[in-house]
């Protein structure tokens, strides 16, 4: 009887050990470039839908600037919380490296996405998610020199210096350019991500060169200035704008015929591919890494701006609900 | 304790020090606590270190205090700026210029003659020198040309910013000596890090500074009424430009700290950090019209900035409140020493 008993209570012990081991929850720590960025807000939902698939507690959290120390600092949170994976857009590519081996010694699995940090042995993280972004520079010089015929003058309307995915896209444009002897990059204008600051920009480059014929923005507040730029101008029409990004009021000045077309980047499939493989790492299934994941561009223009399917590569500007 | 006799007499010493005087001044303890801004801290890191998981570890206090470092360092200078009547909007982008020059600075003398320890010496005070220069010059126009501190400031950011840009064409600097990052995140006895030994450092010559010298008294005197400080012969435009200089010093201390920490300089460090100094210090009970503030309320006041944006990341509270919860502390310090002050005879 007692030994019954005693076999009753192991069996009960394990079914509850196990059960506790089956729902064991992960907790996934996923820290944006900037919180108020629809692009990130769109990677979000792909993150919070990920994790809600497979069950994963999701922590977003993120600065509101963008600002290497304080992203730092919430990273080192997340740390100290004892996630089980951290999932991370650096906003500096070296800066960040320190306190990412931190959590690295405090055995958390680390995955970068958006932007890479300079690791190219993946010593630190296990793999990396993110746009080509020289691709997609290239892709927007390409389609640019295309729309003006492979000759003129066209400027690049930049954003931030020394931020590593917008310096990428100079480099891919200024290689497409290059291969058309006859096309001159005429102005390089920093908008500093303000509208108002890359509107006046716009307005001022085409004022000052009038045989240009068109420009490459390449991101969304700098992508919108220029529109207003080309509106105040008195351009609209006639004047090609290739813009980056796709979030809703580039879409909207694409539709009133401000920007010529968009080349837009998967940021939900990287915020869901990033929470889907951590979540494979955590259970064992992907021990080794085949490599870096990218996620591919589409571009949108006029012709297909009103597809379903165009729709889907629209950003996002309200954050899911948990 | 001093001891005493029952007639209240001391034993030793010509001060006689009553013994009514001894039980009335009130301890440590009592003044801090009236200190409505520290018992504030206090309730914040009470209530995260019950609702916040991993708050309260050895991990989240250090990455608490090397974070608020370089806000507190900033805030420090920004005191005697504040105190004075001024502003420095600069010292984020002089933080920024320091750290990229004296990691360039560092390269080129390792470069030169191989010697770790020589370049870091070098680097460091070569980053010193040029934040106490700047601070310097924008106190120069300030207190000579008579440009008002907020337009110099601001100017000084712009060019100091735009020149961090230029130095390295938007690309932080690499290939930086390993040890530079190791002296950065060194730990005493494995716990204490570096970084809170230099704000210790930095807070104590601060307190000495602004409380026991001749530059402190002026300072307040300066803020409190700039006509009364030139009446009374204080030299007020030296001054001026001296206390402009310590908030560039400051400010290059702060660069060089991130630098060592992170091993880099990068060309966005500092961005928008002059605000989080700016309210460090009002949070902390100075006023935007001078002749208030103390050392002892900015630092409290960098501390609730960190203990709030680590707590509430803790807590997975969403993102935006961060922004709102310093502001809404911002206004409601304000608005309490307004009130407190409001029987204050006005200069």
């Amino acid at each position: 009887m007692r030994t019954l008993k005693m076999a009753f209570l192991l069996v009960l012990l394990v079914a509850v050990v196990g059960l506790v081991g089956f729902g064991k929850k992960y907790t996934i720590g996923f820290c944006p470039g900037i919180v108020t960025n629809p692009f990130y807000i769109a990677m979000q939902h792909g993150a919070t839908q990920a994790a809600n698939e497979l069950g994963i507690e999701l922590i977003w959290q993120g600065a509101q600037n963008w600002d290497f120390s304080e992203q730092t600092v919430i990273l080192n949170a997340l740390i100290a919380r004892g996630v089980d994976a951290l999932i991370l857009a650096p906003t500096d590519p070296e800066a960040i490296k320190i306190p990412l081996q931190e959590a690295v010694d405090a055995g958390i699995a680390v995955i970068t996405v958006d932007t890479d940090i300079n690791d190219p042995d993946a010593e630190i993280r296990l793999t990396s998610i993110a746009s080509d972004n020289v691709l997609g520079g290239f892709m927007a010089g390409e389609a640019l020199a295309e729309a003006i015929g492979f000759e003129g003058e066209v400027a690049l309307m930049g954003a931030m210096v020394g931020v590593t995915s917008n310096e990428l896209r100079y480099e891919g444009f200024r290689a497409a350019i290059a291969q058309y002897p006859d096309i001159e990059i005429v102005a390089s204008e920093y908008s500093q991500e303000d509208q108002a600051k890359a509107a006046q920009q716009m307005q001022s480059v085409i004022l000052a060169h009038p045989n240009l014929l068109g420009a490459f923005a390449v991101d969304t507040p700098t992508a919108h200035g220029c529109a207003v730029g080309v509106r105040n101008a008195g351009v609209e029409g006639e004047f090609v704008l290739v813009g980056f990004d796709a979030q809703p009021l580039e879409i909207e000045d694409l539709q009133a015929g401000l920007i010529t077309m968009l080349v837009a980047q998967a940021p939900y499939a990287m915020g869901y591919v990033g929470v889907q493989l951590a979540y494979d790492y955590l259970q064992g299934f992907l021990p080794e890494f085949p490599g870096d994941f990218t996620t591919g561009f589409y571009v949108i223009t006029a012709d297909n701006v009103n597809d379903p399917q165009t729709q889907k590569w629209v950003y996002l500007t309200e954050p899911p609900t948990k | 304790m001093v001891n005493h006799d029952r007639r209240g007499e001391p034993k030793k010493g010509g001060v006689v020090l009553s013994e009514r005087t001894y039980e009335d001044r009130p301890n440590l303890w009592k003044r801090l606590l009236k200190q409505w801004i520290f018992l504030a801290l206090l309730v914040f890191i009470a209530v995260f270190s019950v609702t916040a998981p991993g708050f309260l570890t050895v991990r989240n206090i250090r990455n608490i205090i090397s974070y608020t470092s370089v806000p507190l360092l900033l805030a420090l200078g920004q005191t005697f700026v504040i105190i004075s009547g001024g502003i420095d909007l600069s010292v984020g982008a002089v933080l920024g210029f320091c750290g990229v020059s004296s990691a360039l600075i560092l390269k080129l003398v390792w470069d030169a003659t191989g010697s770790v320890g020589f370049s870091i010496v070098a680097g460091t005070l070569s980053g010193m020198i040029i934040g106490t220069t700047l601070g310097a010059v924008s106190g120069t126009m300030i207190a000579k040309l008579k440009v008002p501190p907020f337009v110099v400031t601001l100017g000084m950011l712009g060019i100091a910013r735009g020149c961090t840009y230029l130095l390295t064409s938007g690309r932080s600097i690499i290939g930086l000596p390993i040890e530079l990052a190791r002296i950065g995140n060194y730990r005493i006895w494995g716990v204490i890090p570096i970084t809170l030994v230099v704000a210790l450092l930095l807070i104590g010559i601060s307190l000495y500074l602004l409380n026991m010298t001749r530059m402190g008294r002026y300072t307040y005197a300066i803020g409190g009424s700039e006509t009364a400080a030139i009446r009374a012969g204080i030299p007020v435009a030296r001054y001026k430009i001296l206390i402009y200089a310590l908030s560039g010093f400051m400010a290059s201390c702060a660069g060089l700290v991130t630098l060592a920490r992170f091993g880099t300089g990068s060309p966005l460090a500092g961005v928008n950090s002059e605000l989080d100094s700016i309210a460090a210090v009002v949070i902390g009970g100075a006023s935007l019209m001078g002749g208030i503030g103390t050392i002892f309320g900015s630092v409290v006041g960098a501390l609730i900035i960190g203990v709030l944006l680590v707590g509430l990341v803790l807590l997975n509270v969403e993102p935006y409140w961060q922004m709102v919860s310093v502001g809404v502390i911002l206004i409601i310090a304000v608005f309490l020493d307004q009130v407190r002050n409001k029987d204050r005879v006005q200069p």
